[in-house]
């Protein structure tokens, strides 16, 4: 159950939503069947009760509604005639929604005191906004509805209907609980991200140049065609000699031998002030314009993270992932993830908060974050502002021969998809290092599984970049880790 | 949309274009030039020629050549000094740095290039944005050679990063050294003269105005003061009094209101003086008409009027002055008073001229219109311009027809320009969406491309979608400059036209053709966001 739960919440958008409307139906289905066979169980027992009381003799004594067999209202929510199902406690009632709801905002409680740290209370204006944040966060916006279930509970005639209702909102509630205990599991952990283990050197190792084999039979397709043509072929006329070569090099064993990159003196590939359950991990950032998760997950940026693993040889995690900046203060301070990709297509709305939690990330915890820029100018310009006014700096022109165009990967040129903005990478340079890194070409569009159509030195070169980035913010963290140590 | 994006690339790419060099920091002196043996000046040539032409690795490579070759000779730190330059055009700067600037200081300590690139090394980490590196730089240029102009240039360039750490000392400090204690002789006077200048607005905005006078009256001779006060680039004294006075803050207000008053005082005292003379008489008038303009920029209306008054009782009646009355009345919304003042003109002509240009602000443009039917036939010298003031009145009021009749006129009385007169018909009827009489019209006309790119548009307007794409075709083979925004044009008309497969397969054209230009940019968008299409080709390394 929880691994379905899991990898619905990792879909993304709308199949994240119909999924688990599905799961919701299902529920509801099984717990309006469960409680109607309870509840005419407890009927019958009932009725037969009664019957056997009237046979005896016991004439004169007719059983209310609300009472069971013994003569007294029950607390079984399966009994219809239960105490709590009588209109004249509807207060009951209000009282064990509302205490529904307050278990509801418990479990939200991760959010909360986040928000309420963020709060700058001399200032009434942020305050105001922080509380609706935080309400709307937590889905607080639930208590709107007690009325409503009060005036619904008042106008219901029949207990039985009743109980429907009490059992509707009851279960809708812990549903809506459980929703949120998932996506708040995935949208970025608070437990923080620790580097992986290990040692080695800041340059890859030589790979292997392979022959092109030429095959005979070849279509000639337009590239400008709005067809894709990427089907794979037939399965019978897949070579397995062939496949078995390509796939080869996906994985060699023992790797994490000789070749490793990385910055330390440890075994394997990694840094010196990492942990054995440490991976690298490729984060991005939650933000309100809709392209903000352009390319996520698997065909798109979980690429990069392979590509990453193949050329490093460092521990990577299984899946990327998002995260919302009102996640980073509550993290240990030396466990904020080494880098976030920003990406968006028109804007990069941010709110005062989320603005203090990365001005915090960025100069206080060593982080660093990776902008892509996927629509024009507008998200140009936004971007740019923004990370003036976050870090207090203004860009200049990454130089070709900075040691972040350098290592891993020697990059003689900015590789672009298309240019939304300058073709010149900007960076934002705070105590020596470069804290923001801004690509204007839609980077991530080459690392998906299409690579946008572009020719393969260009997305080599893409892939290049991103290994050279991540590495880059991994070892300036694994610097930071060393001088942070007593 | 377009050409938004590009004048903001264009300009971003200007600013981020890195260092100008020019003048002494490129340049090596002709008596040394004298020293080089021919083979050492043929190949030194050979370099500065395709550093001139931009080929800067090109160039980087020919004076490595003449480094390895006359590694002793005369212009060996010289070629150094250019070999770096190129490194920084090639966006190289750690390498200009290490590689090239370091070793000139290194190898040629004595030489003249030495302190250069003392000065270079810490400009370099500055534009690379490492301002502590800098810094240090900086500091050990200005120590190792106090004397040279190079210890100026980085004070100068010391208070750029004041400027972005906003350290308001540091900036007062350095500037006023620049500006007081530093001998102005040679290639420091014009760093100094900037220094003076930046001073003079930073006292400004403080308020302070004794200041700034100085600072500017240390840069220029006594009767060039006012207008240098005045002037946008070196006292910006009326935009500071504008920011100051427009400020939301009371505190700011109260500042520029003090700068104003004593702004005026001075300019006031310096007018009143030069009325004595005869001869300074032009020029005290300009002076006080500053007071004016400062109480215009201060927003304080009552006593721009005021001044004015005053100006007139003083000096007496002149068209300038009626101008400037008349200005006043505009802008405080009385329309007939200035029309009344413009008709006290002495010259009548320039006076209804700016009578008829009230009625234009007001709209009524039949008034206008009837002005300059009368100023034309008045003066057959200046009639062409009058009558094409009149036609374009009646574009405005949206009466092409009589607008086209008196271009027509005008192709007749004016000759000359009768090419400008045709394309002026062509925009008065596009403009009145005439599409199919625009396009005829603009087919006689000579500025190309705008000419095909509004017969294009007319085009599409009629849909007559070939036609629009035949000239957009046209305009891609005639003008490299606008080809990529032709070619979009191209895929907005298959789009327009219900093609969407030959739209798509053109949007991709555009990011595979032009992956660098704001065209690119936009179809790529448009392809993913419309089309949801993914694969929309493209890809450069720049």
């Amino acid at each position: 159950m929880c691994v379905g739960l899991t990898v619905f919440s990792r879909l993304p958008g709308i199949v994240d939503i119909i999924g688990w409307g599905i799961v919701y139906l299902l529920g509801l289905t099984w717990v309006v069947y469960f409680v109607e066979r309870a509840a005419q169980r407890i009927e019958s027992e009932n009725a037969q009760s009664q019957w056997e009381t009237s046979k005896e003799g016991a004439a004169g004594w007719i059983p209310k509604a609300w009472e069971n067999h013994s003569g007294e209202p029950g607390w079984n929510p399966f009994d219809p005639s239960a105490l709590y199902y009588q209109r004249a406690k509807w207060w009951l009632v209000s009282l064990l929604f509302l205490c529904l709801v307050a278990a509801e905002s418990v479990a939200l409680m991760e959010f909360v005191p986040i928000l309420f740290k963020q709060v700058d209370h001399n200032d009434i204006v942020k305050s105001v906004g922080s509380a609706y944040d935080a309400l709307q966060r937590s889905q607080m916006w639930a208590l709107a509805g007690v009325p409503f279930v009060i005036i619904l509970f008042l106008l219901t005639v029949r207990e039985r209907l009743r109980q429907s209702l009490s059992l509707l909102v009851g279960y809708s509630c812990l549903f809506v609980v459980v929703y949120l205990l998932a996506h708040l599991k995935i949208a970025g952990s608070s437990e923080g991200y620790d580097l992986p283990e290990g040692g080695g050197k800041d340059s890859i190792q030589a790979s292997s140049v392979k022959v092109q084999k030429i095959i005979k039979k070849k279509y000639v397709i337009n590239p400008y065609s709005s067809v894709v043509f990427s089907a794979p072929p037939p399965i019978d006329q897949i070579e397995l000699k062939e496949l078995t070569e390509d796939s080869q090099n996906r994985y060699q064993v023992g790797q994490g031998g000789d070749g490793n990159t990385g910055d330390g003196d440890g075994s394997g590939a990694g840094f010196g002030n990492g942990t054995g359950k440490g991976k690298v991990a490729f984060i991005r950032l939650k933000h309100g314009d809709r392209g903000w998760d352009r390319n996520f997950g698997i065909g798109g940026d979980r690429n990069m993270l392979l590509e990453y693993h193949l050329r490093t040889k460092q521990k990577v995690a299984d899946e990327t992932e998002y995260l919302d900046t009102g996640l980073l203060p509550n993290m240990p301070a030396l466990k904020n993830p080494p880098l976030l990709y920003i990406c968006g297509t028109g804007s990069l709305p941010l709110s005062a908060i989320d603005k203090k939690n990365l001005k915090q990330y960025l100069t206080e915890r060593h982080g660093m974050i990776l902008g892509d820029n996927h629509g024009g100018p507008g998200f140009h310009q936004h971007f740019i502002a923004m990370m003036n006014e976050i870090t207090g700096v203004t860009p200049v022109a990454i130089p070709r021969d900075d040691l972040i165009h350098q290592r891993p990967y020697a990059l003689p040129q900015l590789p672009i998809v298309v240019a939304h903005g300058p073709p010149v990478p900007l960076g934002w340079k705070i105590d020596g290092r470069w804290a923001v890194y801004y690509h204007p070409g839609a980077l991530s569009d080459a690392w998906r599984d299409d690579h946008a159509g572009i020719k393969k030195d260009v997305y080599e070169s893409c892939y290049q970049l991103g290994v050279n980035v991540m590495y880059y913010s991994l070892k300036e963290k694994n610097k930071w880790l060393q001088s942070q140590k007593p | 949309m377009a050409p938004v994006a590009k004048a903001l690339s264009v300009a971003f790419l200007f600013l981020m274009a890195g260092p100008v060099f020019a003048g002494p920091l490129d340049e090596m002196a002709v008596e040394r030039w004298a020293k080089l043996k021919e083979a050492e000046r043929y190949q030194l040539n050979v370099a500065e020629k395709f550093y001139r032409e931009h080929q800067y690795k090109v160039a980087a490579d020919e004076y490595e050549k003449f480094l390895k070759l006359y590694d002793r000779s005369e212009g060996a730190a010289f070629a150094q000094l250019k070999w770096s330059h190129c490194q920084i055009e090639l966006r190289k700067q750690n390498t200009a740095i290490k590689d090239g600037y370091q070793s000139v200081l290194d190898y040629y300590p004595e030489s003249p290039e030495a302190p250069v690139a003392a000065l270079l090394i810490g400009r370099t980490h500055r534009d690379t944005g490492d301002l502590k590196l800098a810094k240090k730089s900086y500091a050990k240029a200005i120590s190792a050679y106090p004397k040279h102009f190079a210890a100026v240039m980085a004070r100068l360039d010391l208070v750029d990063i004041a400027v972005k750490e906003m350290d308001l000392p540091a900036q007062t400090s350095l500037l006023s050294e620049l500006t007081f204690n530093v001998e102005r002789k040679g290639p420091t006077v014009e760093p100094c003269v900037l220094a003076s200048r930046q001073l003079a607005k930073l006292s400004f905005r403080a308020g302070n105005f004794d200041e700034g006078l100085k600072a500017v009256a240390s840069s220029c001779k006594e009767a060039e003061i006012p207008s240098h006060l005045m002037h946008h680039e070196i006292g910006r004294l009326p935009w500071i009094i504008g920011e100051l006075t427009g400020a939301m803050d009371e505190p700011t207000k109260k500042l520029g209101e003090k700068l104003t008053d004593a702004a005026c005082g001075w300019f006031k005292t310096q007018a009143l003086a030069g009325l004595k003379d005869e001869k300074t008489k032009a020029a005290a008038t300009d002076t006080w008409f500053a007071v004016v303009e400062l109480r215009r920029n201060a927003r304080q209306p009552d006593k721009q009027k005021a001044t004015l008054d005053e100006m007139l009782a003083a000096i007496g009646v002149s068209d300038a002055l009626l101008g400037r009355v008349a200005q006043w009345c505009r802008e405080n919304k009385k329309m007939d008073e200035a029309r009344q003042t413009y008709a006290k003109y002495k010259d009548a002509a320039e006076g209804q001229s700016h009578v008829a240009s009230t009625y234009i602000e007001e709209k009524q443009y039949d008034k206008a219109i009837v002005i300059y039917r009368q100023l034309a036939a008045a003066d057959a010298k200046t009639g062409a311009k009058w009558l094409s003031a009149a036609a374009m009145a009646y574009r405005h009021s949206g009466k092409p027809d009589p607008a086209i009749a008196v271009y027509r006129e005008l192709l007749v009385a004016d000759a000359a320009n009768a090419s400008a007169y045709h394309f002026e018909i062509a925009e008065t009827l596009y403009y009145a969406q005439r599409w199919k009489e625009c396009i005829t019209a603009y087919r006689g006309t000579e500025r190309f491309p705008h000419n095909y790119q509004h017969m294009a548009a007319a085009h599409r307007q009629l849909k007559e979608y070939d036609e629009a794409i035949g000239l957009y075709t046209q305009i891609i083979a005639a003008s490299q400059q606008t080809a990529s925004w032709a070619t979009y044009q191209i895929a907005a008309t298959h789009e327009q036209a219900g093609r969407k497969e030959e739209a798509i397969k053109v949007f991709k054209q555009v990011c595979d053709r032009y992956p660098k230009s704001s065209e690119g940019s936009q179809a790529h968008t448009h392809l993913n966001e419309k089309y949801k299409i993914s694969v929309t080709l493209g890809g450069a390394k720049d």
